[in-house]
């Protein structure tokens, strides 16, 4: 089965408008539709498969279908918080296998920023039982899933500051970033606490921004575009709704996903290139490390601690700079697709990782109570 | 019946069904998680079955109202509703019963995972009373 591609993507792009506050979600949404259409030279009329998920939106792929003027045949508006959009790659995967489909749009748009809606309001959906003690959405959760990991690891604020350092480096060679300049571990101690353990540098930024992906079946893409970037596998998990229902605080389900979606695709951890993990806090990077297997449970902050995710270091790790320093929309699975794209075109300007053909996309959703995972791989990984 | 009643400013929730009952066993000060008489499992948030073997009606059962922090944070923003309070310490409670609930804790010289606590009752709405716990023993203001 190794090397096998499930699927296809053949346009993957951004809206050009993302930070110009012009449009609402659903005009963002098209507007990297057309991009994406435009790239991957189909008709608007091949797409018979709409994908999305939305904050904004309760039936998004309605939104999508009406302000394109699409009719698909196949819908699929899952909705497992920000890593939806890495879900939706195997769910096209499957619905193509099983002829329902030929090919597919995913796309989002979020004006989170540009509305002022920080607290993230439309995805709270609070449980009443944690309603009378004020936890902010999302960070208080993803703090107490921190505090516990030191507790039981011994993980310190320094190692969750190396997280912010190394990804806001990466920023630094991205001109797209919003916050470009270097920090240092003292920067991010220094800075306000918010939920202890976590200071203002330990989270993610609140942007605007969407994106869209053209996806069909490799056997389609091969008369469409000669770079298409292929998918391997993907998978998904979630083990609770509320942080309440969290088993143990320190295993995420990418425990799950994760090894799933390596056995899948039928490659090993020494195979992966480049890895995007979904970054709303510092924490989320060190889990999902354990939990993908790159270290032991409880060794993450270890792991990270010596700079190897970094520029330069051994693990090219969230290279566009992340939700902690490029872009954050609400929902980031769609950006660690497009910059596991960017990557494996070779088309990631001075952030490029040489020689970058297989990236492993790491999504997370609700309070790190569901995940999604997924192997990509360009040509030359499948030669 | 526990003594102390603290009073905060808070947000009452939007409560329904399982959690109205919940609620509302919290006006008479009394902490409600549920058993399930076939398998013999305690659950908590309540639910209209048994998580574990799928058995209807679990029964409502009184917490002792002890347990430990199993963790918690320190939390510097105030959400809406919760004005003048910051910082405050949300935890999440494991109850001795096994179930963990979120919770608030109150009159602490300090906070660890760990540390045993107990319950205490805080009125942060008219008509809703909702569980804080204390550390006990030297732990405590």
């Amino acid at each position: 089965m190794s090397g096998e591609p499930i699927l296809a993507i053949v346009g993957a792009a951004a809206p050009a408008s993302q930070d110009t506050g012009t449009y609402t979600p659903a005009g963002l949404m098209a507007e990297a539709s057309a991009a994406a259409i435009k790239q991957a030279g189909i008709e608007k009329s091949d797409i018979d498969g709409l994908f999305s998920a939305s904050s904004f939106y309760y039936m998004p792929t309605l939104n999508l279908g009406e302000y394109l003027d699409i009719t698909p045949r196949y819908s699929d508006s899952t909705t497992i918080g920000g890593c939806s959009f890495v879900a939706h790659l195997h769910h096209a995967a499957a619905a193509i296998a099983a002829g329902e489909m030929t090919i597919g749009l995913i796309a989002y748009g979020s004006t989170q920023r540009s509305i002022g809606s920080r607290f993230v309001k439309s995805m709270s959906e609070p449980l009443a039982y944690e309603v009378p003690y004020g936890p902010m959405w999302p960070i208080a959760g993803f703090a107490l899933q921190a505090q516990r990991h030191m507790h039981e690891f011994g993980t310190t604020s320094e190692q969750l500051a190396e997280v912010a350092v190394a990804t806001r480096g990466w920023a630094g060679l991205n001109p797209a970033a919003a916050m470009r300049d270097p920090i240092t571990v003292e920067d991010v101690l220094n800075s306000p606490m918010i939920c202890s353990p976590l200071h203002r540098l330990d989270c993610c930024l609140v942007t605007d921004g969407g994106g869209a992906l053209i996806v069909t079946s490799p056997e389609r893409a091969r008369d469409l575009t000669d770079q298409p970037i292929y998918v391997l596998s993907g998978s998904e998990a979630h083990i609770a709704r509320y942080v309440t229902g969290h088993p143990d605080f320190v295993t995420s389900p990418g425990a799950i996903s994760g090894p799933a979606a390596l056995d899948k695709a039928g490659v090993s951890l020494e195979d992966i290139d480049h890895v995007q993990i979904y970054d709303p806090f510092t924490i989320a990077v060190i889990i999902a490390l354990e939990d993908l297997g790159f270290c032991a449970k409880g060794e993450g902050g270890a792991f990270v601690e010596d700079g190897k995710t970094r520029p330069g270091g051994s693990l090219p790790l969230n290279t566009d700079g992340g939700g902690l320093s490029n872009r954050h929309p609400g929902m980031l699975g769609m950006n660690l697709i497009l910059e596991a794209v960017a990557q494996l075109r070779a088309d990631a300007g001075d952030r490029q990782v040489a020689d970058a053909n297989v990236s492993l996309v790491h999504g997370l959703g609700g309070v790190y109570t569901a995940t999604a995972t997924a192997v990509l791989a360009n040509k030359s990984f499948l030669k | 019946m526990t003594s102390s009643v603290y009073d905060f400013s808070g947000v009452a929730p939007a409560a329904h069904g399982e959690e109205s009952t919940w609620f509302e066993y919290c006006r008479d000060h009394r902490l409600m998680i549920q058993h399930c008489a076939s398998c013999d499992q305690y659950q908590f948030p309540p639910r209209s079955i048994c998580a574990s073997c799928l058995a209807e009606s679990p029964q409502w059962v009184e917490a002792a109202g002890t347990g430990i922090v199993f963790t918690y944070t320190n939390q510097y923003r105030e959400p809406p509703g919760f004005k003048g309070q910051v910082p405050y310490t949300i935890a999440m409670i494991e109850l001795e019963e096994g179930p963990r609930l979120m919770s608030r804790v109150v009159d602490a010289k300090h906070i660890k995972i760990g540390m045993p606590v107990e319950i205490r009752w805080a009125t942060i709405a008219e008509g809703t009373d909702v569980p804080v716990f204390v550390p006990i023993g030297t732990d405590s203001l």
